[in-house]
C-alpha cells in the first residue's frame, strides 16, 4: 500500500510537473505601418516579464513562446510608437501591431529598444541601410542611389569613379548576392555603373551582410544585399516623384481592396537621348542620330486572403541602351543609293517573382516562392543597302549581333519556426535552372530576299542545376550568450556533373556588460557562378559562366572577431577584424581580349586564390537632428595565380589600404536639411609599363619597327593611382502643400573639384615629351531635382 | 567586328570627352636605367650576348647598346668558363661551345649600372623520328594558285622532366639564282598544342609537353603560302624553360599591342636586377622538297 500511495505521488508529481512544462502558448502576428499598411521587418517584440523577446522575419510576421503568466508585450520599431500590451497569456494569440510613426516625440521616446542594439544582436558584419538616409544624401547629378550608399560603408568599396559596383572585404563584383525580394539581380548597374537598378522610392529595406553569414544565405562568397520592395500602402493612394537633371521617376501605391489588396508601380527614365535628338539631327545632313537612355520598371501586387494566407507578385525590367542610326544617300549616273546602318549596345535586366505566405500554426510559418530572372547584353550591328536604276531597286544586307547572357528559373520554400522564445529556427530549400549564353555571336547577311549567310558561332549555350538546403538557429543562452548556427548544403549540376558543398556557418556574442558585447563569426560558402570581368574598359561586357571540369566552384573561408557597444545611448560602435580566404577565383590571362570571337571563354582564364583581412571601424548615430555614420577600413587584399604574374602574390586591382566614409545629415528645422558626404581611398593598383628594353628578336634577328622594345610590367597591378577622395554637399527644402509635399534638392558633386583618378596612360605632351597622363570624369557638378510626395 | 569595335571605341570616346585629362607625376627613381641582357646558347654556338640599357618609358632617348663591360660565364660548380669579349657595339662573344645539360651563369658588371646575372641550361636535343606531307588545299586568287600544305611530324618526349618546344618553318625560294627565305605561318587545330593556336595562324608555336609526358606524339600542322618554294625547312627547338616562357609571352605581347580590350602582358624575363632573356635551345630540323 505505501509502495502503491508512493508511486500514485510520483506520478501526481511527474503530471503537475509535466503540466507546468507543457503550459505554453505562442503569441504572433503582423507588425505594421498604422499609415500604410507595409510591414516593418525586423520589428521587436519584447516581454519584459519573461525578458525573452524575438523579431519579425522578411515578411513582418513574428511569433514567441511563452509560459502561461501575465505578458507585458511590447512590440517596436525605430521611428514608430511602441505598441505596448499588458494581458494574461493562457491561449495562443494573434495580435497584429500597427505602429504609428513617432515623428513627433522626442529624441530620447524613440531610442532603440534593448533587443534591438547593435550589441544585442547575434549578428555582426550586418548594416540595416536607412532608407530615408539613402534620399537625404548627396548623390551624382541628384539620382539617389542604394549601391552609392552602401559604398559609404567600412568594408566595401566601389571599383572606379562612379561605378556602382561593389567590393567587400576583397571579393569582386561578381560575389555580392543582389536579391530584390529574393529574386537574384546579375547586373545592378546602368550607364557603365555610374547608376544602380534600384529606385529607392519602390524601396522598404536595405540589409547588407558582409559576414558572419546566416545558413539561410548561399550563392555568393563575398556579401548579401538583400533588397526588399514595398508591397504597397493598403489604405490610400499615394505616390512620389521626382524630375531631375538628367531622369524622372514616377512611384504610385495603393489599395486596390482596402486592407486586402495593394498594388505599387514605379518607373524611371533618362532623356538626354530625347532633348538630344533634335540637336543632333540638325547637325548631320541626312537625319542620323544617337543616342543613350536606361529605363527602370517595378510593379508589384500584394493580396492577404485571409490572417494565415498572403500572394505576392512582383516584376522588374529595366534596359539600358546605346543607339547610332547612320543614314547615307547619293546618286551617280542614273543609280541612287541610299545605306541605312543601326547600331547599338544594350543590357538589362527581367526579373519577376511569386511568392505565398503561409502560416502553417502559430508557430511555424512559411514562404514558398518561384521566381525568374534573366540579364542580358546585346552588341548588335544591321546595315541594309539599297539600289535603285533603271532595271529595278536591288535591296541587301546584313547583321552581326553578339549575345551573352543568363536566365534563371528557380522555386523555394523556407520556414520559420519559433518552439520557443530561445530558440528561432529556420529551415528550407530550392532549385534553381540555370541557362548560361556565354557569347553567342550571330551572322546573317541577305541578299535580296535571299538569305546567303545566317550562322551561330561562338561558345555553347549551357544549362545547369543549382540545389540547396539548410537549418539554423538562432539559440540564446542565459543572459550573456546568443549564438546563430546552422549548415548550408548546395550543389550543382552542369554537363553531366556534380558539384556539392557542406558550408557551416556560426556567429555569436557574448554580453560582456549591458553596452558592451564580443562577436565571432565563421562562414564557408561556396559559388558556382563565375562572374568573367574585363577590367581594362567599363562596359557592361560580364560574362557569367558555370563551373567546368576545368574551372571548379569557388569556396571562401572567413573568420571575424568583434566588439559592438552603445555609448551614451545614441552612438553605436563596432570593430570588427576579419580574415578571408578564396579559392578557384578566375581572371583573363595575359593578353586574352573580351572581344575574341570564335575562342570559347575557358581558354581566355586561368584559376587561381585570393587572400584579404583587415580592421573595420564604425561610429553611427541614428538618432536626432544630427546623424550618421564614420566608417574607416584598413585591408590588404592580395590574389595568386600560378600562371599570371609567374605565379608570384600581387595585389588585387581594388586593394585599398584605407578607406573611410562619412555621411551626416543634419536636419535645420522641420523644413531644411542638409548632407554632406566625405569619401577617401587609397588609389587603386593599376598594371603600368614602367619601363622599355630591347627585345632579343630586336637585336639578333633583325626585328624593328612596332616590336623594336618591350615595355616592362614589374608585376600585376604594380602601380598606385593617386588617392580617391571627393566632397559632396546637398540641401533639401521640404514644404507641405495641400496635395502632399515638394522638396527642391540642391547638390554639388565633388565640392572641391578634385581630379580624382579614373585612367592611366602614357601620352606625348605638345613637346613630343611622354608623360603620365591622368584621366578624370566627374568634376565638381551641381544638380537639382524637384520632387514631391502626395 | 570592326563596326563593333567602332561603336565601343565612339562610346570611350564619349566618355572621354566629357573627362578631364591631366599629366601627374611618375616616380621615375624607381625606374633607373638598369642592364638589359639577351641571350641564347646552343650546343652549336659559342656564347653570345648583346647588352643594352633599359629606360624609363617616358625617357624619350635611344636604347643603346652598353659597350665596355665585363661578361663572364661560369658553370654550375661555380668555376669560370670565359670572360666574354665585345665583338661589335653591345654584343660580346666567346670561344667556348656550351655544353647540353650544364647550368651556366652569366654575370653583366659595367660602370653606371647595378650587376645583373642568369642561369640557364640547354634541354636535351629531342629530334624529329619521322614526317609527312600532304597537300590539303589548292585554291586561286586573282593573280595566282595557292596551295596549302599539311605537314606531321613525330618526336618522342623525353620522360621525368618537364619540356618545352618550338616549333617554327622556314620558307627558301631558289628561284632566281639567290637564296630568299622567309618564316611560314602556321595553322593547327591539334590539342596538343593547347588552346593557344586554335583560332590563328603564328610563325612560330611555343608549347609545353603537359598533354603527351613521355611519350611519342606526331603533330599536325597546315601551312599556307608555300606555292612556288622550292624547300621548306621544318625546325623543331627543344627550348629551356626560360627561352620557352620569354617566346611564349613575347608573343603574346606583340600579337596584342595596339588592342585597348587586350589585358596587359608581362614579357618573362631571368635576368636579375635587368631585364632580356638567357635561355637555351637545340635545333632538329628536316628539310622538305616541294
Amino acid at each position: 500500500m505505501k509502495l502503491v500511495s508512493k508511486l500514485i505521488l510520483l506520478i501526481s508529481i511527474f503530471c503537475v510537473h509535466a503540466s507546468i512544462v507543457a503550459q505554453t502558448y505562442t503569441i504572433s502576428g503582423y507588425v505594421e505601418d498604422g499609415e500604410t499598411g507595409e510591414k516593418l521587418l525586423g520589428a521587436t517584440i519584447y516581454d519584459s516579464k519573461s525578458g525573452k523577446g524575438t523579431t519579425a522575419n522578411s515578411y513582418g510576421f513574428y511569433s514567441i513562446t511563452l509560459a502561461q503568466d501575465t505578458v507585458n508585450l511590447r512590440i517596436s520599431f525605430v521611428g514608430f510608437v511602441s505598441y505596448k500590451q499588458t494581458f494574461y497569456l493562457d491561449k495562443n494569440t494573434t495580435i497584429n501591431a500597427s505602429l504609428n510613426s513617432s515623428l513627433n516625440l522626442q529624441e530620447v521616446e524613440v531610442l532603440a529598444s534593448e533587443s534591438e542594439r547593435i550589441e544585442e544582436r547575434s549578428e555582426m558584419s550586418t548594416i540595416d541601410l536607412s532608407l530615408d538616409k539613402v534620399k537625404s544624401l548627396p548623390v551624382l547629378l541628384g539620382e539617389q542611389d542604394i549601391m552609392k550608399t552602401i559604398q559609404l560603408l567600412p568594408g566595401v568599396q566601389s571599383g572606379s569613379e562612379g561605378s556602382s559596383g561593389l567590393y567587400v572585404r576583397g571579393g569582386g563584383p561578381a560575389q555580392n548576392l543582389i536579391l530584390l525580394d529574393g529574386v537574384p539581380v546579375y547586373n545592378a548597374s546602368h550607364l557603365f555603373g555610374f547608376f544602380s537598378v534600384f529606385n529607392a522610392d519602390a524601396i522598404n529595406s536595405v540589409k547588407l551582410t558582409k559576414g558572419g553569414f546566416p545558413a539561410h544565405y548561399g550563392g555568393r562568397l563575398s556579401s548579401v544585399i538583400d533588397i526588399r520592395m514595398k508591397e504597397g500602402n493598403m489604405k490610400e493612394v499615394h505616390g512620389e516623384g521626382s524630375i531631375g537633371l538628367i531622369s524622372s521617376k514616377l512611384m504610385i501605391e495603393g489599395p486596390i481592396k482596402k486592407d486586402k489588396t495593394s498594388f505599387i508601380i514605379s518607373g524611371r527614365r533618362t532623356y538626354i537621348d530625347i532633348l538630344s535628338r533634335p540637336f543632333i539631327k540638325q547637325q548631320t545632313e541626312n537625319g542620323s542620330y544617337g543616342g543613350y537612355f536606361f529605363y527602370d520598371f517595378n510593379a508589384k501586387i500584394n493580396h492577404k486572403f485571409s490572417d494565415k494566407s498572403r500572394l505576392y507578385l512582383s516584376a522588374y525590367n529595366g534596359k539600358d541602351r546605346f543607339y547610332a542610326v547612320d543614314k547615307y544617300s547619293h546618286a551617280n549616273s542614273g543609280t541612287t543609293y541610299d545605306s541605312e546602318s543601326e547600331s547599338g549596345i544594350n543590357w538589362g535586366n527581367t526579373i519577376a517573382a511569386i511568392r505565398w505566405n503561409y502560416l502553417i500554426s502559430p508557430k511555424l510559418f512559411s514562404n514558398t516562392t518561384i521566381t525568374y530572372s534573366k540579364y542580358q547584353f546585346k552588341v548588335g550591328f544591321a546595315e541594309t543597302d539599297v539600289q535603285t536604276d533603271n532595271t529595278g531597286t536591288y535591296t541587301g544586307g546584313y547583321s552581326f549581333e553578339y549575345l551573352s547572357g543568363i536566365q534563371d528559373f528557380s522555386g523555394k520554400v523556407d520556414f520559420d519556426y519559433t518552439p520557443h522564445p530561445d530558440h528561432y529556427v529556420k529551415f528550407g530549400m530550392g532549385y534553381t535552372n540555370h541557362l548560361f549564353t556565354p557569347g553567342v555571336n550571330q551572322l546573317t547577311q541577305d541578299v535580296g530576299a535571299i538569305s546567303v549567310i545566317d550562322t551561330t558561332f561562338g561558345s555553347d549555350r549551357i544549362t545547369a542545376g543549382e540545389f540547396w538546403g539548410y537549418v539554423e538557429d538562432d539559440i540564446k543562452i542565459g543572459n550573456r550568450i546568443k549564438i546563430n548556427s546552422g549548415i548550408h548544403f548546395s550543389g550543382f549540376n552542369v554537363n553531366g556533373k556534380t558539384y556539392t558543398s557542406i558550408q557551416p556557418r556560426f556567429s555569436g556574442r557574448y554580453m560582456i556588460n549591458e553596452n558592451l558585447s564580443a562577436k565571432a563569426s565563421y562562414s564557408h560558402m561556396a559559388q558556382y557562378l563565375h562572374l568573367l570581368t574585363n577590367a581594362g574598359i567599363g562596359l557592361p561586357t560580364d560574362l557569367w559562366v558555370p563551373p567546368t571540369d576545368n574551372i571548379k566552384p569557388q569556396f571562401s573561408n572567413q573568420v571575424a572577431l568583434g566588439v559592438a557597444h552603445t555609448h551614451g545611448k545614441l552612438f553605436e560602435i563596432s570593430v570588427e577584424g576579419y580574415y578571408k580566404t578564396m579559392t578557384n577565383l578566375i581572371e583573363y590571362k595575359d593578353g586574352a581580349s573580351f572581344f575574341e570571337t570564335g575562342t570559347d571563354w575557358e581558354s581566355k582564364i586561368e584559376v587561381g586564390n585570393g587572400v584579404s583581412y583587415g580592421v573595420e571601424l564604425l561610429l553611427e548615430k541614428k538618432h536626432g537632428k544630427t546623424t550618421g555614420w564614420i566608417g574607416y577600413t584598413l585591408s590588404w587584399t592580395n590574389r595568386q595565380f600560378e600562371n599570371l604574374n609567374f605565379g608570384e602574390v600581387y595585389p588585387y586591382r581594388y586593394d585599398r589600404r584605407h578607406d573611410i566614409g562619412i555621411a551626416i545629415t543634419h536636419d535645420i528645422n522641420d523644413h531644411v536639411d542638409i548632407g554632406v558626404v566625405w569619401v577617401y581611398g587609397t588609389g587603386n593598383a593599376v598594371t603600368l609599363g614602367t619601363e622599355k628594353y630591347q627585345s632579343y628578336d630586336a637585336v639578333f634577328n633583325g626585328s624593328y619597327g612596332y616590336f623594336h622594345s618591350i615595355e616592362s610590367i614589374e608585376s600585376r597591378n604594380n602601380y598606385r593611382m593617386p588617392s580617391y577622395h571627393r566632397l559632396d554637399m546637398g540641401i533639401n527644402f521640404h514644404k507641405k502643400k495641400k496635395w502632399g509635399e515638394r522638396t527642391w534638392s540642391f547638390g554639388i558633386y565633388n565640392m572641391y573639384n578634385r581630379q580624382n583618378p579614373f585612367y592611366l596612360f602614357f601620352n606625348s605632351d605638345n613637346q613630343g615629351n611622354i608623360r603620365l597622363t591622368q584621366i578624370s570624369l566627374f568634376p565638381i557638378i551641381p544638380s537639382f531635382s524637384y520632387s514631391f510626395k502626395f | 567586328m570592326k563596326n563593333i569595335i567602332g561603336l565601343v571605341l565612339n562610346i570611350l570616346l564619349i566618355t572621354g570627352l566629357l573627362s578631364c585629362e591631366k599629366y601627374i607625376d611618375f616616380d621615375e627613381d624607381a625606374t633607373t636605367s638598369k642592364i638589359v641582357l639577351n641571350s641564347m646558347i646552343s650546343t652549336d654556338t659559342t656564347f653570345q650576348v648583346h647588352l643594352s640599357r633599359s629606360l624609363s618609358v617616358i625617357d624619350a632617348g635611344d636604347l643603346t647598346p652598353i659597350s665596355n663591360a665585363i661578361v663572364a660565364v661560369y658553370n654550375d660548380a661555380g668555376s669560370l668558363i670565359e670572360t666574354l669579349v665585345e665583338d661589335t657595339l653591345g654584343y660580346y662573344k666567346g670561344n667556348q661551345l656550351p655544353e647540353e645539360d650544364v647550368n651556366y651563369t652569366i654575370i653583366a658588371e659595367a660602370l653606371g649600372y647595378t650587376d645583373v646575372s642568369a642561369t640557364c641550361a640547354i634541354p636535351m636535343l629531342t629530334t624529329i623520328s619521322a614526317w609527312d606531307t600532304a597537300t590539303i588545299n589548292t585554291f586561286s586568287n586573282s593573280t595566282q594558285n595557292e596551295t596549302e600544305l599539311q605537314v606531321s611530324l613525330e618526336f618522342t618526349d623525353a620522360n621525368q622532366t618537364n619540356n618545352f618546344y618550338m616549333i617554327t618553318v622556314l620558307a627558301v625560294d631558289t628561284a632566281w639564282g639567290g637564296s630568299y627565305s622567309f618564316p611560314v605561318y602556321i595553322r593547327t587545330m591539334d590539342q596538343k598544342f593547347g588552346s593557344d593556336y586554335a583560332d590563328k595562324s603564328s610563325d612560330k608555336l611555343l608549347f609545353n609537353d603537359l598533354l603527351f609526358d613521355g611519350e611519342t606524339a606526331t603533330f599536325t600542322l597546315t601551312l599556307s603560302d608555300v606555292s612556288y618554294i622550292s624547300y621548306l625547312v621544318l625546325n623543331l627547338y627543344s627550348c629551356s624553360e626560360e627561352h620557352y616562357l620569354y617566346n611564349k609571352s613575347y608573343q603574346t605581347a606583340t600579337e596584342t599591342t595596339g588592342d585597348p580590350f587586350a589585358q596587359p602582358v608581362q614579357v618573362y624575363s631571368n635576368i636579375k636586377n635587368g631585364h632580356g632573356i638567357f635561355g637555351g635551345a637545340q635545333l632538329a630540323s628536316k628539310i622538305i622538297y616541294m
